[in-house]
């Protein structure tokens, strides 16, 4: 029985930022002690083993297969992070075969065996965690296992920069994807991420209120928030739940209000 | 049930909200679509309009601006309001206030007092109309479900089933203990494990169509 939320992050273009604000809001939710998970659902090009500084042996891609359990597959990080509720993570495998072995190595049994298989874990995650969200790190674009996970959320949200090529984008996967999958009880949501320009004050000015107005009206979805372009996170070598480690940062304090934005959405 | 609204502001939400119903299994009326382009003159034009209204048990009005100056929409307003047999949905848009005033001739209808549900965009319509309509059909007995088929009303509805059915979930594979839900694809039962399960099927569907079986 799912009694949780699963919150999927998606975008159209890569380098929106999805892993790093999944990643903080994710962490976020585990601090305040919410029960929760995060998968890294990026088979195409996994980052969170990177992002984690870890090197589990078995990966989302062996539960795929039927090769392992989801349970024997996820880390509980909430001790070393020191987080009030359960942190789960679950990685999807880096090595170029196993990318390459998603991306054309099976045929359209094993893929729908696979979707199975994908539901079945959350399912078990739900169950055996008590989780109260479980976060979904996707593939960029329209891509088989990015639509996969995305019609395994109740929550979609959407990054993009404010780009044309991001606008377009994003609207046409709305129109494809997200219209679709809205007529079966998921909600879809936007975050505008690395705004030039935009004020990290947490309370936003009114020009930056009516950018954001026009944003929506044009790209047809409800902007749940946006974060401001910060030089110290984008250029460091490896941000680390600044949310975390840095919660007084403009960064953190936007995504705290980025998080609570998501919680308020039920 | 029958979508009325004005042609110059409100046909395309009409049209996107008759597309989706119809999708999600709600038999529609709305003229543009179910009137064919070849009748015998005006008279019969409104003749199967008044029948459509006459035999819908929901009357779904779009409030868009300017529609209360359209004689037609107040026409088939006052006629469903003259039948008992109705429940009506009024989806105001944004853009208007709530309190409204419709001069119907012999009575003037404050819809400022009657629940009015507001939308913004196409999408956000049908997602709500859908919500309505879930509430107001809510889960039926597999076993009714010849006479859902007769009705036309829903062939994509999912049902809740009591009996233990001794099959596996056709989205997880698991097998199915207790109460499933079954739903009618293309008038063909599907079985399922959990509510989960069913709607993860269904959106699999939507995006990838006949080729997710």
């Amino acid at each position: 029985m799912v009694c949780g939320k699963t919150l999927a992050f998606h975008s159209y273009k890569g380098g929106t930022g999805k892993t790093t604000l999944i990643a903080n809001v994710a962490a976020l939710y585990a601090n305040q002690g919410f029960n929760v998970g995060l998968l890294d659902f990026d088979l195409y090009a996994p980052s969170l083993v990177s992002y984690f500084r870890k090197k589990p042996s078995v990966f989302l891609n062996d539960v795929l297969n039927g090769e392992s359990q989801i349970s024997d597959v996820v880390v509980d990080i909430s001790g070393e992070l020191r987080l009030e509720g359960k942190f789960i993570v679950g990685f999807s495998s880096p090595r170029k075969e196993d990318v390459y072995d998603i991306e054309v190595g099976h045929n359209t049994k094993w893929q729908l065996q696979a979707v199975r298989r994908f539901l079945e874990a959350k399912q078990i995650l739900f169950e055996k965690y008590s989780l109260d969200y479980l976060f979904l790190d996707t593939s960029p674009g329209i891509r088989y296992w990015s639509i996969n996970t995305l019609a395994m959320a109740d929550l979609l949200f959407l990054l993009m920069k404010d780009s044309d090529m991001d606008i377009d984008g994003t609207r046409k996967m709305i129109n494809d994807i997200y219209d679709s999958l809205s007529r079966f009880g998921s909600k879809y949501y936007l975050i505008l991420n690395k705004v030039p320009g935009a004020n990290p004050d947490p309370n936003l000015p009114v020009d930056e209120k009516a950018w954001i107005c026009e944003l929506e009206r044009v790209v047809g979805a409800e902007v749940v928030g946006s974060i401001p372009c910060f030089c110290d996170v984008q250029f460091n070598r490896h941000e680390f739940l600044f949310s975390i480690n840095r919660p007084n940062h403009p960064f953190s304090i936007r995504l705290a209000r980025l998080a609570e934005n998501i919680k308020s959405l039920g | 049930m029958f979508i009325c609204h004005k042609k110059s502001s409100g046909k395309d939400f009409a049209e996107h909200l008759k597309a989706g119903l119809e999708e999600l299994g709600y038999h529609s009326f709305l003229d543009s679509k179910d009137i064919p382009k070849v009748t015998d003159g005006r008279l019969e034009w409104i003749e199967i309009r008044d029948q459509a209204i006459r035999e819908s048990n929901t009357f779904i009005l779009i409030i868009t601006p300017g529609f209360d100056l359209s004689q037609e929409l107040k026409n088939e307003l006052k006629q469903a309001r003259a039948l008992s047999n109705k429940q009506f949905i009024y989806f105001r848009h944004r853009d208007l206030g709530r309190k409204i005033i419709v001069d119907l001739e012999n009575e003037k209808v404050d819809l400022g007092r009657q629940e009015q549900v507001s939308f913004e965009t196409k999408e956000e319509l049908l997602r709500l109309a859908h919500g309505i309509l879930l509430k107001l059909s809510p889960l039926r007995d597999f076993n009714k479900a010849e006479s859902i088929k007769l009705t036309k009303v829903t062939n994509e509805k999912v049902t809740a089933l009591n009996a233990k059915v001794e099959c596996n979930c056709e989205m997880c594979s698991k097998p199915i203990k207790g109460q499933s839900y079954v739903e009618l694809i293309d008038e063909k039962q599907h079985n399922f494990d959990c509510k989960d399960c069913a709607l993860t099927y269904r959106k699999l569907k939507s995006v990838y169509g006949d080729e997710f079986q």
